[in-house]
């Protein structure tokens, strides 16, 4: 599993954006932004409270150093202190006014005002900070004229500005750390989630060794990974002993079975007079080599489901070896006034068992041959369709009802209740056991009227340079 | 022909040794490996009849071992199960043919007989004859009695392998496996469809047959009496 193949790795892209890996990341980036954007409301809330706290103190600390002022000197020194204030005044935020009773400025740097007592934020009239908000304290003194002192709130503003910047460039930055990091993380839970059914495809296909990858890291995956090879290794183990089972009940039913046989020749072969029926015993053999040959392909059938002989898999030249088994039957077909139409794509190629295929088609079209009347053609095709390579056989005989075209694909089922026609039951299970281990979709059709079977394989990357 | 038998199991040892006898040939049995392989390496057979599975050394290690030590006589090797492997395994250790148990006698016998006299008929013949029947296998022609008969690519290998075989009972199996290279058994009678096609073209109309059928073994080809 150390790469993923080209066609996996476009799926990957395009299965990116509905994976729930990239749901999750996309969920973390929007989260992510939340809380940039909190903990920059946060800092900015807090630096501007602090900020408005530190103004009005200073504010106030003026006021009341003015009000001394006033009591101490009257207005003249009132007037006298505030112009020096707003003269010391380096920053230009510092703002002063002295009203007299009706009004009029008499000293100070604000053009104009309204007297209102109190804390007030007022919009700064004339002057260079035309416009912009400010934030101060009026006080009527005694002698009945009004003190505004204030300060420009512009560095408030300038913090504002700061602040928005800072939650529009750190928050995008997060947002895109956020995608990318989304991005990775799907990739790579995409990534174990592709090998995970690689396996498990594998093991479908009857590869039962195979295992799910694991990884050092331990991570939800491997904990996975791990229960499902657990659950996996049972299975094998208990498959085998299913098959173990199989296999000795068949030999242990065969050895004796074996010897019977030899017996019955041997009788046959020192009867030299008529005391033994000859005709009888050989019946009897004939009897056990059937028993004995459904047996055979009882565990010929075990072995191919155990999926061993894919260790032996090939490249077949399957056009080749389907021509060969339509010639071996074509003396047949025509003895019993049949004719095979036969269209063969030359050249078509897999990865296979040569005799496995070879019997399954010989099966299907001795199928074919057993329950169609004679003298109806039978039809044979091989070629390919899109990556697929499809192999099919066509008769016109009645056909099989939809019902049970599952149904006769299962040892020793047969449709013939009467079990009259030749055939043990076992042809079609054959075929499908030998499709399985291809990877090959079997599939009964309506031929309308006859019966359709196609053997369907799947495109396989690189069959040719086996 | 001296021929050495290998097989655990007594009764099939007996059996088939009696009737080896009996078909007119000298048995030698040996139930285990090892005392096989004494046999086998220390006397001079026509034909060793080896079980793959044996108790300790079995008949794979069995053909290792002789065709090591230079031993060229054929082997035909008893399998079990018969699947392709199995079959592999036993032709690439040095086994010449296998049979698979359980197995009629005939069709051991005739296998037994085709291994014993292969070197002397296989040689560099061009022309294989029996009879007034000529098979050129260079210009890929047959004729009987000096008539030319056209036969399929199939039924050539067929009549070939008759040949090959002349006078030797050949069976349904063997003839599978060589013309057709099938090595499972279809329902459909491929060898006698076959057969019936080559007698028609090489036998009828002449007044002796050179194909026969022998009831229970399979077919034969060879001169009239």
């Amino acid at each position: 599993m150390s790469s993923v193949p080209r066609t996996d790795r476009l799926r990957l892209l395009g299965g990116l954006v509905r994976t729930s890996a990239s749901r999750a990341g996309l969920l973390h980036a929007g989260l992510t932004l939340l809380a940039t954007l909190a903990i920059l409301g946060t800092v900015y809330v807090t630096t501007a409270v602090y900020e408005r706290r530190a103004t009005e103190d200073a504010i106030s600390a003026e006021v009341r150093a003015m009000a001394v002022a006033g009591a101490d000197g009257g207005l003249p020194e009132l007037a006298r202190q505030l112009e020096l204030r707003a003269a010391a005044d380096t920053t230009g935020r510092a703002l002063y006014a002295l009203l007299d009773r009706n009004g009029r400025t008499i000293a100070g740097n604000l053009v104009r005002l309204e007297p209102v007592v109190g804390w007030h934020s007022i919009a700064i009239t004339g002057g260079n900070h035309q416009g912009d908000r400010a934030l101060g304290f009026g006080v009527v003194v005694p002698g009945g004229a009004f003190l505004f002192i204030g300060r420009h709130l512009g560095q408030l503003e300038e913090l504002e500005g700061l602040m928005v910047r800072a939650i529009v460039i750190a928050g995008g930055v997060a947002v895109l750390l956020s995608i990318l990091g989304g991005v990775l993380l799907g990739r790579s839970v995409q990534r174990r989630a592709v090998e995970i059914n690689q396996a498990l495809a594998a093991v479908a296909e009857g590869d039962l060794g195979r295992r799910l990858p694991t990884r050092r890291g331990g991570d939800e995956f491997d904990a996975l990974a791990a229960a499902v090879n657990a659950t996996l290794a049972r299975l094998e183990a208990a498959l085998a002993g299913l098959h173990q089972v199989t296999g000795d009940i068949a030999h242990d039913l065969r050895t004796p079975l074996s010897r019977m046989r030899q017996r019955l020749e041997r009788v046959a072969r020192e009867a030299r007079d008529d005391t033994v029926p000859r005709d009888v015993v050989d019946r009897a053999i004939a009897d056990i080599d059937e028993v004995l040959g459904i047996f055979a392909a009882l565990l010929r059938i075990a072995q191919i489901e155990s999926g061993e002989r894919r260790a032996s898999f090939s490249d077949v030249d399957l056009s080749a070896a389907l021509s060969d088994v339509v010639e071996a039957l074509t003396p047949t077909a025509e003895d019993a006034g049949r004719v095979l139409e036969v269209a063969i794509d030359p050249g078509l190629r897999l990865r296979g068992d040569r005799e496995l295929l070879q019997q399954a088609c010989v099966n299907l079209i001795e199928n074919a041959f057993r329950h169609t009347p004679a003298g109806t053609p039978v039809r044979i095709a091989l070629a390919r369709d899109g990556a697929a390579i499809v192999v099919s056989i066509t008769d016109r005989g009645a056909g099989i009802p939809e019902a049970d075209r599952e149904r006769v694909l299962r040892p020793f089922v047969r449709l013939d209740e009467s079990r009259s026609t030749p055939g043990t039951g076992l042809g079609l299970a054959l075929v499908r056991a030998v499709a399985e281990l291809h990877g090959a979709r079997l599939i009964l059709a309506d031929a309308r009227p006859g019966l359709r079977v196609t053997l369907r394989f799947r495109g396989q990357a690189g069959a040719a340079s086996a | 022909m001296k021929i050495l038998l290998v097989e655990d199991d007594r009764e099939t040892a007996d059996y088939v040794a009696q009737g080896l006898m009996e078909s007119g040939h000298v048995v030698d049995k040996a139930l285990t490996g090892r005392d096989g392989l004494f046999l086998a390496a220390g006397e001079s057979y026509d034909v060793m009849i080896l079980d793959r599975m044996l108790p300790g050394l079995d008949g794979i290690g069995i053909v290792k071992t002789i065709r090591a030590a230079g031993v060229g006589t054929p082997v035909l090797m008893l399998t079990t199960r018969g699947g392709v492997a199995d079959r592999v395994s036993g032709l690439e250790a040095g086994a010449d043919d296998y049979l698979v148990k359980p197995f009629a006698f005939a069709e051991l016998l005739a296998r037994v007989n085709a291994l014993a006299r292969r070197p002397a008929v296989t040689g560099e013949a061009t022309v294989l004859r029996v009879a007034d029947l000529e098979m050129d296998l260079i210009r890929r022609s047959v004729t009987r009695a000096g008539k030319r008969i056209e036969l399929q690519p199939r039924e050539f290998r067929l009549l070939e392998y008759l040949l090959r075989h002349l006078d030797q009972v050949v069976t349904r199996t063997m003839l599978l496996e060589a013309v057709w290279d099938f090595h499972f058994d279809p329902q459909t009678n491929v060898v006698e469809t076959h057969i019936s096609r080559v007698r028609g073209k090489i036998d009828r109309g002449f007044p002796a047959e050179l194909i026969h059928t022998v009831r229970g073994a399979g077919y034969v080809i060879r001169a009239p009496d």
